[in-house]
Parts: structure tokens; C-alpha cells; sequence
């Protein structure tokens, strides 16, 4: 399971991939979201003095914590769609963000 | 319910955009040719503007390869309607900062509408639209929303109330409360700001039923709204999703298995941009 954390740049690894473009104050992007940090690129934005970056956690989850997070999607998607599902291109598009969403379980 | 004459003069009391934005944009609407020292010489003397400038010109939104260091990189690199937009998208910010909600949750709003964009801007690419246009109109959607929180928060405390305890769409408790819906208002100011039409076009009735002979603009930034909520990005002011019509896939021409095809890229866009929010 795949997700996004914001993390202090002192606790960057070398590995960790970018969830998000790395962008200084002057708004100049330094890195691109998608590329895995080396030693010296996070050597380099320490100099540029960034403090936080946005990167990908992957998790193991157990088969509870699994039907939990699927229990969620359902439930945010059964409320989200409640008042339309009588229309059927509604169910359908419920089927393909439910699809979506439960995708890395 | 408000009176049709008090809103009008609700909305003249807004304060313009500042003279910086409008003297820019008039500028970039003076001519074809534009002179981008000129351009630059008049957007630096708002810093704020000019950082939000460089930061969106910067975002994967463009995708640009190399980094754009200056404003007239960004001229130059990004052409004369995409800084006009992003100059748009930026004073809206500006105006309307995410910590800036009486009633409403402005950040949440503020992410909703960069869902709105990003879904809009990846499909524009497939409905043969201006992906330029499509991310602006997208991001500024909802605009009539952030207006009546700022400027009749009084009688949006009501509507907020009135959506809890019906469980409705928020226009529809607009509708009740105020007498016409975000649509509506945001298209009013947005016309007395002077904004291009284009955008005006597309931010009044975004939920319109009826949708003969509306540009497909509109339809994709009904359809990008919806995305956008399906996909529960931010907060667009109620849980809930208005209807899809069939008709509007027909006439944009994409078939849902496109659709869920380019999920994953408008989550990316729209996490990459919100980033550059604060």
C-alpha cells in the first residue's frame, strides 16, 4: 500500500521516492516528483536549505487493517454517491472509483 | 433570502482586484505584441504575485523540464495566455488565502478546486480542449463559493447550516438560503473584475441541467468537478456528488474506461499542485 508523507528533510533516506516536486523559495524546482533521493541529492537540498518534502511510504498491511481501509473507501463512496446511485451511469462511476481506490489493497 | 438589489450591491462593494493584477492584465490585453520587460517591470512590484508566478510556473502543471528562474523565462517559456492565467489563478489566491474561511473550510475548498483543475487539465488533452484554459476554469470553479463565505457571512453561516441538517448539495442550500447559487455570484464578480470571458463562461453555471448548446468547456468542468469530489479531494462544502449525465460523456466524447484510465495522473497533478497552495 502506497502512500504520501510530508517529512522533515533530517529524516530523508537515501531511496525514498519524491511524492512531490521539490521546489526552493525562489519557486525554482530543484527535483522532480517520482525521482528516488541519492545521498548527494539530499546533500544538495540541505544546502539549498529545504525543510520538508513530500515522499511515498510503502506498508505492509495486515488483513484487518486491509478491510479496514476497504470499509472506509465503501463507506466515503456510499455517502458521496447516496442521494444519485438510482441513475445508472452514477453506479457506474461509483464502480470505477471503488476500483480505483481499493487498487494497492 | 437576499433581494436581487442586495446582492448587486453587495458585490459592487467588493474591492477590486489589486492595481497591479489589473493594470497587468489590461496590459496583456492591450496588444498581441507584448513587450516582457514591460510585463516583468509590472508584475515584480508585487512580490507575492511574482513568487506565486514562479512557483505554479515551476509545478509539474507545466511540465516544464527545465526550471523557469524568472518571470521572463516564465514569459517566455510559457507564453503570453498561460502567465495571463496564471496571473488570474494567483491574485485569486492571494485574495482568498486557505486560512481565510469565515464559514467555510477554504482549505479544503482551495484542494477540491486543484482536483477540479488537474482532472480537468488531464482530460482536456483527450477531448481535444486548451489544457491551459481547462486548469484556470477548473481551479477557479468555485470562486462564487469563497465570495459569499467573505462577503455575506452572515447569511453563509445559514446556508452551511441548512446543508447539515438537509444533507444537500451546498448550491442547493444556497438556493434556498440566498436566492441563487456560487455560479451565479462568481460569474458576477468575476465580470466586474474583468476576468477574460472565457472564464466567466465557465464559472457560471458549472451545475446548470441544461446542456445544449454550452461550449464543451463547461461540460468538462462539470465533469472535472465531479471527478474531483468521486476522488474526495478536499472539501467542496458537502459529501456529495451531483448527477453525471450520460450526455455530457457523449458529447465530450470519452467513455468511462478513459476515465479510470487517467485517475491516477489527476491525483498526482492535484497533490503535486497543493503543494504550492500555502
Amino acid at each position: 500500500m502506497k502512500t504520501t508523507l510530508n517529512i522533515s528533510l533530517s529524516d530523508a533516506e537515501e531511496g525514498m521516492e519524491l511524492a512531490a516536486d521539490v521546489i526552493d523559495a525562489k519557486g525554482v524546482r530543484l527535483i522532480s516528483a517520482g525521482t528516488a533521493l541519492s545521498a548527494s541529492s539530499i546533500n544538495g537540498l540541505q544546502k539549498r536549505n529545504i525543510q520538508a518534502i513530500s515522499v511515498y511510504m510503502y506498508e505492509e498491511l495486515t488483513d484487518d487493517q486491509r478491510d479496514d481501509k476497504r470499509k472506509k473507501i465503501e463507506q466515503q463512496l456510499d455517502l458521496c454517491f447516496s442521494k444519485v446511485i438510482d441513475q445508472p451511469s452514477m453506479l457506474k462511476l461509483k464502480q470505477i472509483l471503488l476500483e480505483h481506490k481499493s487498487r494497492d489493497l | 433570502m437576499i433581494s436581487k438589489q442586495e446582492l448587486q450591491q453587495g458585490i459592487n462593494d467588493i474591492p477590486p482586484l489589486s492595481p497591479v493584477v489589473v493594470d497587468v492584465l489590461d496590459f496583456l490585453n492591450s496588444s498581441d505584441e507584448v513587450d516582457f520587460s514591460i510585463l516583468e517591470s509590472k508584475i515584480i512590484q508585487e512580490p507575492g504575485l511574482t513568487g506565486r508566478i514562479l512557483n505554479l510556473s515551476n509545478s509539474s502543471f507545466f511540465g516544464m523540464p527545465g526550471a523557469i528562474g524568472s518571470l521572463k523565462d516564465a514569459c517566455l517559456v510559457l507564453g503570453i495566455n498561460a502567465i495571463r492565467n496564471l496571473v488570474i489563478s494567483s491574485a485569486m489566491m492571494e485574495k482568498f488565502p486557505s486560512n481565510s474561511g469565515k464559514n467555510l473550510d477554504l482549505e479544503g475548498l482551495w484542494k477540491h478546486a486543484v482536483g477540479t483543475a488537474a482532472a480537468a487539465k488531464v482530460l482536456a488533452k483527450h477531448v481535444h480542449l486548451d489544457e491551459e484554459q481547462a486548469f484556470t476554469a477548473g481551479l477557479l470553479h468555485d470562486i462564487g463559493k469563497m465570495i459569499l463565505d467573505a462577503h455575506f457571512s452572515e447569511q453563509y453561516a445559514k446556508v452551511i447550516a441548512y446543508q447539515e441538517e438537509n444533507e444537500c448539495l451546498i448550491g442547493e442550500a444556497e438556493e434556498k438560503i440566498i436566492g441563487t447559487d456560487h455560479s451565479e455570484v462568481g460569474a458576477m464578480v468575476a465580470e466586474s473584475w474583468n476576468l477574460p470571458a472565457e472564464i466567466t463562461n465557465s464559472i457560471s453555471l458549472h451545475h446548470s441541467p441544461q446542456f445544449q448548446n454550452k461550449p464543451e468547456m463547461f461540460h468538462l468542468i462539470n465533469l472535472a468537478d465531479i471527478l474531483s469530489r468521486g476522488l474526495a479531494i478536499g472539501n467542496a462544502g458537502d459529501p456529495f456528488i451531483p448527477v453525471l449525465l450520460p450526455e455530457i460523456l457523449e458529447i465530450l466524447h470519452i467513455d468511462f474506461p478513459e476515465i479510470k484510465q487517467n485517475l491516477t495522473k489527476i491525483e498526482a497533478l492535484a497533490e503535486n499542485f497543493s503543494s504550492l497552495l500555502d
